[in-house]
């Protein structure tokens, strides 16, 4: 593995991103905000709990949520994957496909969202990531009652949506990040799902996704 | 490190600002979270939880940053709002017209509006939710007020098709 998490973490960590004279953050071909974690999680899970009061609304609930996720891989992954500063930083370091996997998760270790890393990977079929101290998970228990279903909506849609920018789309290939492009990738009949396995919302030592294909 | 940026702790992926976590988002995210919030509870309630969440976020860390200078005025803890609005990127704020008894806070760029024009054009309703909240949070803690007698809106939307985006807070 040609991959040094570190030394992308650092380099990303020291870009300085923040906002300009104008109070925004252009990078990426993106606007950036540096956001409040308490201000995601109220609103995601406030407006869960509201939809998990009627029984038939139960899934809507986690599908609104965790398709936010797959817009945020899509968005954010893609565009950084196809940006100047992964072509300077962490280019250098990929051989194969794969190590575009591990070098997005790098990039997301900068990110504040907890600490990612790649469990397993089996190329174009599976992918299972672990996150320490995810935000999600760690708003949720200081919030609410332990929760009876797993509540990281969007690291288990960005978990499939890198698997999908991979394998059902070619993001190595620069592609446009367009809407049609979106509805290509990730409305194939063979698109990766995530699902959240473990959860610190629900008592688990640690929040663990796996990404796989359409059955 | 400036009293308006995260510290970030490498080995765990945490950004910390006033004991609070940061997370870096993206527009697209932000957007896109706001219309499912939206579609999940209808406009209304949807705008009063935004609202209060970015009140309930703000207040707090706003709060342990004026801790950390104690001797600001309030015009001085507004200031320091400014700059942290502007720094964490949701955009460019004027906010010498707000008192202790309320006022108005004219946005010259706005991460939602600029967002959503980007992202789905014109809007029909206005869409600084956050903004209101952040806002109404940085005059409480400043200010020193409880929470209750604070009411905002938005009064012109960039995302409307407005010049600017233009926020009223009513002290009661």
């Amino acid at each position: 593995m040609a991959i040094d998490e570190q030394k992308i973490i650092e380099a990303v960590s020291q870009l300085g991103i923040s906002g300009n004279e104008e109070g925004l953050i252009p990078a990426f071909g993106l606007y950036l905000t540096q956001h409040m974690a308490d201000y995601y999680n109220r609103i995601s899970f406030a407006m869960a709990h509201r939809l998990e009061r009627t029984p038939e609304l139960i899934d809507d609930g986690q599908t609104l949520l965790m398709e936010a996720g797959h817009g945020c891989a899509f968005h954010t992954f893609g565009g950084i994957m196809k940006s100047a500063e992964w072509d300077a930083v962490v280019r250098p370091m990929l051989q194969t496909k794969e190590d575009w996997v591990y070098g997005m998760t790098a990039v997301v270790n900068t990110f504040g969202w907890g600490r990612w890393a790649v469990r397993d990977l089996v190329p174009g079929q599976r992918l299972v990531v672990t996150v320490q101290d995810s935000y999600e998970a760690a708003g949720y228990l200081r919030d609410y009652p332990r929760s009876a279903s797993p509540r990281c909506y969007l690291a288990t849609g960005g978990v499939a949506g890198l698997m999908n920018l991979l394998y059902v789309g070619d993001i190595t290939q620069g592609p446009e990040l367009s809407d049609a492009y979106y509805k290509q990738v990730f409305r194939s009949p063979s698109r990766f799902v995530g699902t959240e396995v473990l959860c610190r919302a629900v008592g688990d030592p640690l929040c663990l996704f796996i990404a796989q294909r359409l059955p | 490190m400036s009293a308006e940026r995260p510290d970030f702790d490498a080995g765990r992926n945490l950004l910390l600002l006033g004991e609070r976590r940061i997370i870096f988002h993206c527009h697209h995210y932000n957007l896109f979270l706001q219309r499912s919030i939206e579609d999940g509870l209808g406009p209304e309630e949807a705008t009063r939880l935004q609202v209060a969440a970015a009140m309930e976020s703000a207040r707090p860390l706003l709060t342990k940053l004026y801790a950390k200078e104690p001797e600001l005025a309030l015009v001085d803890k507004l200031l320091l709002a400014q700059r942290l609005f502007g720094s964490l990127g949701f955009g460019q704020a004027d906010c010498t017209d707000l008192t202790a008894h309320g006022g108005q806070i004219r946005l010259l760029t706005s991460h939602y509006a600029i967002g959503w024009l980007a992202k789905w054009g014109t809007a029909s309703r206005p869409v600084c939710h956050f903004p209101v909240g952040f806002w109404m949070g940085a005059l409480c803690a400043a200010a020193e007020l409880p929470p209750e007698r604070l009411q905002g809106r938005e009064l012109s939307c960039h995302a409307q098709g407005d010049a600017r985006c233009l926020l009223e807070i009513e002290v009661l």
